[in-house]
């Protein structure tokens, strides 16, 4: 009797183990699919704090864009080109690289990450006068600063330790020029399929966007993720938001969006 | 047996005098000061926004290879759409020099291929690229990305400086 009671202890102990081993398999199999199909979307959600990216917030209006300087490459300057912002072709709100034409100072439309981009001058559109970074918000001082910076030469070739060392010389001299404006560093918007430059792949994106998130978390700043809403299934830029021109630059429509996503993530208080 | 003295003292005579001249084209120390050479290369290089100092930066990403380097100085333009860059390298000697100078050359070649490959806004600045030099100065390498004028003019000021060090 006794012996036949071990009996059943024991099978019922091996039934239990092979359906543990069952469930696990099936439970493996089902976090396996998960992985392979996430996309840029749940990645974010994965790995990102959402203390640092800044979620939906309400539409903070025009007033919002108003008191934003944005900082950047040619990306940056389709706002001026394309005229998004309230002072039109005319607005003092963007800030790109400056150069000189014809022994004058103008506005060369680009800007690029570098590891003298704390040096770099910028074209400071109140004076028109070629400024670096710091002493530009040292007048300026503005509430909120929006940095768009990274394609240029950083997607192209840069290793994250370059990557991350030119976004801290920014950020430290930036940090020492205004400490009261509120710093967002957006991520690098996605690129048309069609673009020619080998480098720009959306995996390459991708990358480059994780250590601008990073900067963000490291320096206790904000991330706009605007990459999201301008991107496609595949990791592309919607073709909607195309130029047209080389893949990189968005139209108006995509400049909009962009505008749209920056007033409905919003920087309050409560982010 | 007169003759073998003579012959003797003037070998010795030929001796000193290669002797001589090995040391000073394996000197140790350049007879002039890299804060001249930096200075003549501006001048031969001048930009309305200036230059800034990347020597740090640069010398551990790009030429970390070189060997018998005692000093370096590298600098790129302020201005954001031009991409003029010089960099003036001190060796040990001579010779240390120019074995560094395939270094630098590849440099430049890597440089050009990282404008090839990314986004051209101004293709104006290709050309100083193209025409990237490196040479040698006694125990200088000097590279330039400059313009075709500049580039002359720094080469020309490097001469003038150690003609007037009476190298």
């Amino acid at each position: 009797m006794i012996f036949k009671r071990g009996k059943y202890i024991y099978s019922f102990f091996v039934i239990i183990t092979l359906a543990a081993i069952l469930i696990s398999l099936f439970m493996m199999y089902g976090l396996i699919r998960q992985n392979s199909e996430k996309t840029q979307e749940n990645f974010e959600k994965s790995v990102f704090s959402h203390s640092v990216i800044l979620a939906e917030s309400g539409d903070l209006g025009i007033e919002y864009l108003d008191k934003i300087i944005f900082l950047g490459e040619s990306t940056t300057y389709g706002l001026q080109k394309y005229r998004v912002l309230s002072g039109g072709e005319g607005t003092t709100q963007v800030w790109t690289g400056a150069t000189v034409s014809d022994k004058k100072t103008v506005c060369s439309g680009t800007l690029s990450l570098s590891p003298t981009i704390s040096s770099t001058r910028i074209f400071f559109p109140d004076t028109k006068e070629a400024l670096t970074i710091g002493e530009a918000l040292k007048i300026k001082k503005p509430e909120y600063l929006v940095i768009t910076l990274g394609l240029n030469n950083g997607a192209s070739y840069y290793t994250e330790d370059k990557f991350k060392m030119c976004y801290r010389t920014l950020l430290d001299a930036i940090k020492k020029s205004s400490g009261s404006t509120k710093i967002i560093l957006q991520s690098l918007f996605p690129v048309a399929e069609y673009c020619s430059i080998n480098a720009y792949t959306p995996e390459r994106i991708i990358e480059c966007n994780k250590w601008i998130y990073d900067m963000a978390e490291e320096y206790n700043l904000k991330y706009l993720n605007t990459f999201e809403v301008l991107v496609d299934e595949n990791g592309y830029l919607k073709i909607e938001y195309d130029n047209g021109g080389d893949g990189i630059h968005l139209n108006r429509k995509g400049l909009m969006t962009v505008m749209d996503y920056i007033r409905t993530h919003g920087y309050t208080e409560a982010a | 047996m007169k003759r073998i003295i003579i012959g003797v003292i003037l070998f010795c005579i030929l001796g000193i005098l290669c002797s001589c001249s090995k040391v000073e084209a394996n000197s140790m120390t350049s007879p002039v000061p890299i804060d001249d050479v930096v200075d003549a290369v501006h001048n031969g290089a001048q930009s309305e926004f200036g230059y800034s100092e990347v020597s740090r930066y640069y010398l551990e990403d790009y030429f970390s290879e070189l060997s018998n380097v005692n000093n370096v100085r590298i600098y790129k333009c302020n201005d954001s759409l031009n991409f003029n860059e010089f960099g003036v390298f001190e060796f040990t000697s001579h010779k240390a020099a120019k074995n560094g100078l395939q270094g630098i050359q590849r440099y430049l070649k890597k440089a050009k291929e990282n404008f090839e490959n990314g986004v051209v806004y101004d293709i104006k600045e290709y050309p100083k690229f193209q025409n990237a030099k490196a040479k040698v100065f006694d125990n200088y390498v000097i590279y330039t990305i400059l313009e075709e004028k500049q580039t002359k003019n720094v080469f020309n000021n490097i001469e003038k400086t150690q003609q007037n060090k009476g190298l």
